[in-house]
């Protein structure tokens, strides 16, 4: 009897605690959120995903919070994940049927996921009272998120690339800070006057290296998302492409090992926010308007200035690259309708004024000129004049994005490779892209449908 | 435990087979229950994907759409993928290198660490200590180690006139750069190793040392044998281990240089989670598993010409 009473006592003791342990699993995977809980009837519950992290979620927090807070009827629920991530995450969501109501996205995601109908059509939502969203953003923030002439990604913050130029390295080097370089020949010229590299190969000061993306310098040399993908494949190996990756092979002249360790050690060594740029390290480079609070907090005395990123022949004047953040509905939410409505109000639509506040928190661009024109925002940008030509240049009708197909995150992994090739000396700039373009459109063949 | 409490009353032959056989399948239901997380979890866990990705290998899947089913077409589509060849041969390059180098390394340090000197535990604990840093962690520290311009191992060199490459940065050096860091680690084998060693009778050192062998012969006809099935132990262990080699490349390189250091599990892994092409990952993942599976069969065979059990004649 004692023996049958501890065999049960036992299973009874293991059952449990197997419950338990299940019980504090569970509990202890639900997500660490920022929770402003209402749970009143009627209230539609939203989740909303995104992949910032650090002083960024806080940001956005209170975007959320003051759309919860003019929003009765509806509640959001921000949850930040992982930025490495973060597609897998939503993968997997929409997989399992338990996707977030929103998602923002920065990564060129919107055609793969369009393709496979993960995401929701946001125009069929543009009726109505929200008809004016239509013609409401920069021509070229919408097409960004925009698929086979649909939109799958709205703009909410944008980004724009100028270069940078370091005023004190300028005069250092023999160079007049008040004449920045207007054509690529001037900054190929200036630059060179401004490198430190010792005799060991050790090198301690950059003049200009086109580390960054390819795709920044499209405008410059005229590159459009049409010369680089016809509608079925890629053709990258146009004569404007050639130039610009002509223009990219030049810089084969200096070391790309003691570069590449130079700008990424340098960016390891304080939380891989910063660059040489920030550090007083370089005379010329090119980036976005994030720059300037980043330098603001690392070194207020740099004394710098940014212009357009200045045009070869045949190349544009006083354009960027485009890109941005953008909010997506992914297929499967339970309130379409109020995720619309939620996405809508952070672009500022019908609250211009708002978001002319709160996009400078987050040192964004609009992605309307609607809210570029608020005098909150005007005044946001007068504070400091560095940052008016980033504004500036997206109402320029040359600005450019790369082209939305469902392999972008392919084309660009692969475009840093050719980059890589280009800039070591391994391949020519013409058997570079050749290498590129035939990767890309084979890796399209496998994925269509 | 019996739980019967008539077990000296007198039973017919029937009456105990039947008892019998009621407690030994009352015993095999408690014990399956005790078992059961652990099955669950295996079946859910293990084997159910396991078998999935099987299914999965053989059909166009991108986890957002349905699988379609397309034969071997992915393992076609793995013959012509240059870089496929790529991530293999990186592969087995860092493997070839790695694996007897850290057993070479390993084994000499435990028999140095089975040496009685004074501060012997403290010796232990530091070679140890670097395989208890989480390898992000440890990533990052290397990638401070090896950059070229503000690095301390190419600082050093510079001081010492000799030549600094690029390591992480140089397509030549990448992948003996991993394997350097690699080999910081392999505190885990020498501790199995330094077991090993003092499971070696003390009697066999003694004759052979009246027999007049010296270190060498001793190492070499006692030590070695002495230890040959540990040493099986974690070759295999460092072989699977090193064709999965995936967490270093993914943080410090990202398959770079130029795909230098693009191993198989990286690759595998951009096609899975970048490309969205998880058929395809899956086929490469199955390779892989034949690819293990051939290597520890072929060092298994091998075994019987050099391991010694301890109770062979």
């Amino acid at each position: 009897m004692k023996a049958l009473w501890t065999k049960k006592a036992g299973i009874i003791t293991a059952t449990l605690a197997m419950t338990v342990g299940i019980a504090n699993t569970a509990w202890a995977a639900e997500p660490a959120t920022h929770q402003v809980t209402r749970h009143d009837a009627g209230v539609v519950q939203l989740t909303y995903w995104n992949m910032w992290s650090g002083i960024w979620t806080k940001v956005v927090q209170k975007m959320v919070d003051a759309f919860n807070a003019t929003h009765p009827g509806i509640h959001v629920t921000m949850l930040s994940v992982p930025s490495a991530s973060g597609e897998q995450k939503l993968l997997t969501s929409i997989a399992a049927g338990d996707a977030p109501d929103v998602f923002t996205e920065w990564n060129p995601y919107v055609a793969a996921f369009a393709q496979e109908h993960a995401l929701l059509n946001l125009n069929q939502f543009m009726v109505g009272h929200y008809a004016g969203l239509k013609h409401w953003f920069y021509p070229v923030a919408a097409k960004w998120g925009t698929y086979q002439g649909q939109m799958y990604g709205m703009p909410w913050t944008m980004n724009t690339f100028l270069l940078y130029y370091n005023k004190t390295i300028m005069k250092q080097s023999g160079l007049n800070p008040a004449d920045p370089p207007r054509t690529m020949a001037q900054l190929w010229a200036d630059q060179a006057k401004e490198w430190r590299i010792s005799k060991s190969g050790v090198v301690s000061q950059i003049g200009f290296y086109p580390s960054n993306s390819w795709d920044q310098y499209m405008p410059m040399f005229g590159v459009t998302a049409q010369d680089l993908f016809n509608g079925s494949k890629y053709t990258l190996t146009n004569p404007k492409a050639m130039a610009l990756t002509d223009f990219m092979a030049k810089y084969n002249k200096y070391p790309y090992a003691q570069v590449s360790a130079f700008e990424k050690g340098l960016s390891g060594a304080l939380g891989g926010s910063v660059d040489p740029f920030e550090l007083g390290k370089a005379g010329f480079y090119v980036n976005g308007m994030w720059e300037i609070p980043t330098i603001q907090q690392f070194n207020p005395h740099l004394q710098y200035g940014a212009v357009p990123i200045p045009p070869a022949p045949g190349g544009f004047a006083n354009t960027s690259w485009v890109n941005g953040n953008y909010n997506e509905i992914p297929a499967g939410t339970k309130h379409p309708q109020q995720a619309f409505e939620f996405i809508a109000w952070l672009s500022g639509y019908d609250n211009a004024a708002w978001a002319a506040k709160a996009y400078p928190t987050g040192g964004w661009i609009p992605n309307s000129p609607v809210i570029t024109k608020q005098p909150a925002y005007q005044q946001f940008l007068n504070s400091d004049p560095v940052q008016k030509p980033f504004v500036s240049v997206m109402l320029n009708p040359h600005d450019q994005i790369t082209p939305v197909t469902p392999v972008d995150m392919y084309y660009e992994q692969k475009e840093t490779d050719m980059q890589d090739y280009v800039l070591q000396g391994i391949k020519t700039p013409a058997a570079a892209l050749l290498h590129w373009e035939q990767d890309v459109n084979q890796q399209l063949q496998n994925t269509s449908h | 435990m019996s739980i019967t409490h008539n077990v000296n009353l007198p039973q017919k032959p029937s009456q105990r087979s039947r008892a019998s056989r009621a407690k030994t399948r009352r015993n095999r239901i408690v014990g399956w229950l005790f078992l059961s997380p652990w099955v669950i979890g295996f079946l859910a866990f293990a084997l159910y994907p396991f078998l999935a990705s099987l299914f999965y290998s053989f059909t166009n899947y991108n986890i957002l759409s349905p699988p379609q089913w397309i034969g071997l077409q992915n393992y076609q589509q793995m013959v012509q993928d240059p870089l496929f060849w790529q991530s293999l041969y990186n592969t087995l390059y860092y493997t070839v290198i790695f694996v007897p180098a850290s057993t070479v390394l390993a084994i000499a340090i435990a028999m140095l660490l089975n040496q009685r000197v004074r501060g012997q535990t403290i010796y232990r604990t530091l070679f140890y200590l670097p395989s208890v840093v989480p390898l992000v962690a440890s990533s990052v520290l290397w990638l401070w180690l090896f950059n070229p311009s503000f690095g301390f191992i190419d600082a050093f060199l510079r001081a010492l006139g000799l030549p600094a490459p690029g390591w992480l940065y140089s397509e030549v050096w990448v992948k003996p750069s991993l394997i350097l860091m690699s080999l910081w680690g392999i505190g885990q084998p020498i501790v199995i190793y330094l077991a090993g060693l003092q499971g070696v009778p003390q009697e066999l050192y003694e004759a052979a040392h009246l027999e007049g062998a010296n270190g060498w012969h001793r190492t070499r006809h006692i030590t070695l044998p002495m230890i040959s099935p540990v040493i099986l132990f974690n070759v295999v262990l460092g072989m699977i281990g090193a064709f999965q080699y995936f967490t270093q490349a993914y943080v410090m390189t990202q398959g770079g240089p130029d795909n230098s250091s693009m191993f198989f599990a990286l690759y595998l892994y951009q096609n899975a989670f970048q490309y969205l092409h998880l058929g395809y990952a899956s086929a490469m993942a199955w390779l892989l598993f034949v690819v293990i599976l051939i290597a520890t069969l072929l060092v298994f065979k091998s075994s019987a010409r050099w391991v010694y059990y301890g109770n062979e004649q």
